[in-house]
């Protein structure tokens, strides 16, 4: 019981909010919006996508990236990475949003607090 | 279909009551599952490979014969085309032997991507016109 209600204080409801996008902007688009407070998670892996609104049927290489987000927030990171990944400008382009039930939040651990620790310890 | 203005005044066109299918088949599985959905009426899907686990595991030495490496698709359609894209995709990809593959539907609150300026062209004048039709 006690389990449960240790993980349930880490969980909050979320967007995720995935884009497809022409290969090589998925970095820059990482580095632009992971600092940003509210998102939880941000990541991206590559593929390769078929879109065909003129009947064509060429594969193109593509970043695919998923970030979840606060639900309050999700509305700006939606505009934002709609525009830095070029979706309207590019065949290949493409971003859809959906709802989390729950999600934990994706944190690093503070180094800073971690070495004040050690050096406190002593531990090298 | 609805248009919004983002705050630096850029249009985006935003469709609503649209699904997520998402399949992971076996490597090699996902052309004939893509033309497939293609065939019943989906515009387009993305792909990435991935890895499994769980089933292969519980196999012991059967396991060989179930490919770890899998290849997700991921395909967006309209409500309307779902049953019928989801239906072609899971006879394409064999889903309904053991070991080949999962296939399900996700609800998506809003999609935007790139629509060529003629069609959007189009839409617009449709839209117009039965406006008109209706006055």
């Amino acid at each position: 019981m006690n389990s449960t209600l240790n993980y349930k204080k880490h969980c909050q409801a979320a967007k995720l909010i995935s884009c497809v996008m022409e290969r090589g902007h998925g970095e820059s688009v990482v580095q632009a919006l992971y600092q940003k407070k509210h998102i939880l998670s941000i990541e991206y892996s590559t593929g390769r996508n078929q879109q065909a609104p003129m009947g064509l049927k060429e594969w193109h290489e593509v970043d695919m990236l998923t970030a979840v987000v606060s639900p309050e927030y999700a509305e700006e990171v939606f505009y934002d990475m709609y525009h830095l990944a070029k979706i309207g400008e590019t065949e290949e382009g493409m971003i859809f949003q959906m709802d989390l039930l729950s999600s934990t939040n994706y944190a690093l651990p503070d180094l800073t607090e971690i070495m004040i620790f050690n050096e406190k310890e002593g531990v090298n | 279909m609805q248009k919004t203005k983002s705050l630096i005044q850029k249009e985006m066109t935003i469709l609503t009551e649209v699904s997520l299918i998402t399949c992971m088949t076996q490597k090699g599985m996902a052309d004939q599952v893509v033309e497939a959905a293609r065939k019943a009426g989906a515009q387009g899907a993305s792909v990435h490979f991935g890895r499994g686990a769980g089933v292969r595991e519980r196999l012991g030495l059967l396991s060989i014969t179930v490919e770890s490496e899998k290849e997700i698709i991921q395909i967006i359609v309209s409500k309307q085309q779902q049953e019928e894209v989801f239906s072609a995709m899971f006879s394409a990809g064999n889903l309904d032997t053991p070991g080949m593959g999962i296939i399900f539907v996700t609800h998506l609150e809003k999609v935007a991507t790139y629509i060529p300026k003629e069609i959007l062209t189009k839409i617009e004048n449709d839209r117009l016109r039965k406006g008109g039709a209706d006055e």
